[in-house]
């Protein structure tokens, strides 16, 4: 199959697009908007979450200002910082931190993921502008003290825990905290935190990766509790742990971080489809879960291609990328997915499912990030219009219509979802939309 | 402030389901009278609803276990303060809910333990000038039943399996009609009459 590489006016355009649907997601606090994911959603609460998406929008923005020269996208990246910081309770959390758990707090990898966003930037105002950075370097480094060195952090196992009451360890939530604490080492020239704390978790990471069996070798099992390791394969979750990996070899120039990362992409490229998408989960009977096919989240996959080509990798993910940029509607943000509804049978049904054509911050922010990497150096003007589908949930037809003020879900003429945007819980939701 | 309990110390699904549940409910009103007798889902309710109503009368009601020694009295009370129109959402743990392992440890001995123990509120409830609009079952027996056969299949080698019918369960996490009564929890919204005046 003969794949059309994107133009950068593409790109442009879709940032852009990207930029003007997250400001419809503003609301009081920072960004909001339901969940749908593969663990379960959170339909219902849609109010700011200071969780994953933060790492995204920071990076995206900080992207776009350096390769636009454009003030406003330093705005834009210093506004969610400023979300963070004022959203950061007494505990060192950040309110609704766990995204499909939200409203809760505590989210993993969530807050490290929000960590890490508020360091880049801390890392990028220190730079080049002099402005007001440490506030957003103290309150990542709060929430990484207080929350996963204090209360996380199991000197036994030598590496994160996934809770402070369970002895867990997820290598992604694990890699996720390591990129922040390579963060703040670079910035506070404390390199007792790459010695203590991320070497070792890389470790542990590298404990959790698959050897020498044949399609399944550069997997990295999704978790593990005591010794017990899931042997359940996640293709983005796993291109969440490279870019730690790889950071692991550039301050140790230890080979086998390196080595590591390239066996994981390997793995993740080796199960890819033509059409460019991923299965969801493989696993170790070498059987898989193709649904949801993800879309929005494949810029996290895009993304670690790019910083493993150096090294090496040099499969062509444009049909990908090609599945990236086609998830864009008439909202201007990406779609979640397709084939939500085929998550239990595999039978993918010709309307979609509800969560796949809904528009997530949480996962938008990944394909925000990877094109940002590409934009500039102008975009265009763009906006976010009315977006109308049909779609199914739980069986039931359903219309859906998205504006940059409301969520509206129709079941014949009776309305039974209606989020007006900015609020933190849908005035209508019918049980349907309880999902979980 | 919205999102302040840790999600490591959450309370379980059956009772943030109904939570999250009752919110679009309450969505757009001023803050709910609360009554809640868990001290165990205090804080899953300040994260979703930081205000309660304090005033003597409130434009909506939240009863988060009604207990076999206390529910005529509290039900008296909500009556008192709940204006006309005014929804009540109540969660009450059913038989089933024994079978929580995080609940073990809560003390009270709910209403809807007992057999009878919700036909007796729902008449209760009529009488105190409530109409019952709808009733759901939370974790349904069917949804227990496939999570049962999931964690079997995970124990036999199939997570492939296992995962697929753990992502059945949560389809069927919710119901209604008579299957409701087998829930782990019970979800009834009622609402005030308007008094005419």
């Amino acid at each position: 199959m003969k794949v059309r590489v994107a133009t950068s006016s593409q790109i442009n355009a879709a940032v852009a697009g990207l930029d003007a649907w997250l400001e419809t997601m503003r609301c009081p606090g920072g960004y909001g908007g339901p969940v749908a994911h593969w663990w379960q959603q959170s339909l219902m609460y849609t109010g700011a979450g200071l969780d994953w998406r933060y790492e995204g929008i920071i990076i995206g923005y900080l992207q776009l200002w350096e390769r636009t020269g454009d003030a406003i996208w330093l705005e834009k990246a210093c506004r969610a910082g400023d979300d963070l910081v004022a959203g950061q309770l007494e505990d060192c959390h950040f309110g609704a931190s766990a995204f499909e758990l939200n409203p809760a707090t505590a989210g993993t990898p969530h807050e490290a993921a929000c960590d890490t966003g508020l360091l880049r930037l801390a890392k990028a105002l220190r730079k080049t502008a002099g402005q007001d950075w440490e506030k957003y370097a103290l309150c990542a480094e709060h929430n990484l003290q207080s929350f996963y060195i204090e209360e996380l952090w199991d000197a036994g196992t030598q590496s994160f825990r996934d809770s402070p009451t369970v002895p867990s360890f997820v290598p992604n939530k694990a890699a996720t905290a390591c990129e922040a604490l390579l963060l703040l080492a670079e910035i506070t020239g404390g390199a007792s935190w790459i010695e203590l704390y991320v070497l070792p978790t890389l470790d542990r990471i590298l404990e959790h990766q698959v050897c020498g069996e044949g399609r399944l070798d550069g997997a990295i099992a999704q978790n593990s509790f005591g010794s017990r390791k899931v042997e359940k394969y996640f293709p983005i979750y796993i291109a969440r742990c490279i870019p730690s990996l790889l950071q692991g070899f550039q301050v140790t120039n230890q080979e086998k971080y390196a080595e590591g990362a390239l066996r994981a992409m390997q793995f993740i490229s080796r199960w890819g489809y033509e059409d460019g998408s991923f299965p969801t989960v493989v696993y170790q009977n070498q059987r898989v879960n193709r649904y949801p096919s993800w879309i929005a989240a494949l810029g996290d996959i895009l993304r670690t291609a790019d910083v493993l080509r150096p090294y090496g990798f040099d499969t062509d993910l444009t049909a990908t990328e090609n599945r990236l940029l086609a998830g864009q509607d008439d909202s201007a943000a990406m779609q979640t997915a397709t084939g939500f509804a085929a998550q239990v049978d595999g039978q993918v049904e010709p309307i979609p499912d509800l969560r796949d054509v809904l528009h997530v911050a949480g996962w938008c922010d990944k394909a925000f990030r990877y094109l940002t990497s590409k934009a500039g150096p102008g975009l265009p003007a763009a906006q976010s219009s009315r977006f109308e589908t049909t779609c199914k949930l739980q069986g039931q037809i359903l219309q859906l219509e998205e504006t940059p003020e409301i969520l509206e879900v129709r079941r014949d003429r009776n309305v039974v979802y209606y989020w007006c945007k900015g609020e933190p819980w849908p005035q209508v939701a019918s049980p349907e939309f309880w999902l979980h | 402030m919205i999102g302040t309990f840790p999600a490591f110390a959450r309370a379980p699904l059956d009772y943030r389901y109904a939570l999250d549940a009752a919110m679009s409910i309450f969505a757009g009103k001023s803050p709910p009278r609360v009554l809640c007798n868990p001290p165990e889902l205090m804080s899953e309710i300040r994260q979703r609803i930081p205000f309660w109503a304090e005033t003597s009368t409130a434009p909506a009601g939240l009863w988060v276990e009604p207990l076999r020694d206390t529910w005529r009295e509290d039900l008296q009370s909500l009556a008192g303060a709940l204006t006309g129109g005014a929804p009540l959402v109540i969660i009450a743990s059913r038989a089933l809910a024994r079978l929580l392992l995080e609940r073990h440890s809560w003390a009270g001995k709910p209403l809807g333990f007992l057999p009878g123990g919700i036909a007796r509120l729902q008449h209760a409830l009529a009488r105190a000038g409530f109409l019952i609009e709808a009733s759901y079952g939370i974790h349904s027996a069917l949804a227990i039943g496939l999570n049962t056969s999931s964690q079997l299949m995970e124990r036999w080698g199939r997570s492939d399996i296992g995962d697929r019918l753990h992502l059945a369960a949560r389809h069927h996490y919710c119901t209604s009609g008579p299957l409701a009564m087998l829930g782990t929890v019970m979800l009834l919204i009622a609402r005030k009459e308007q008094v005419e005046s």
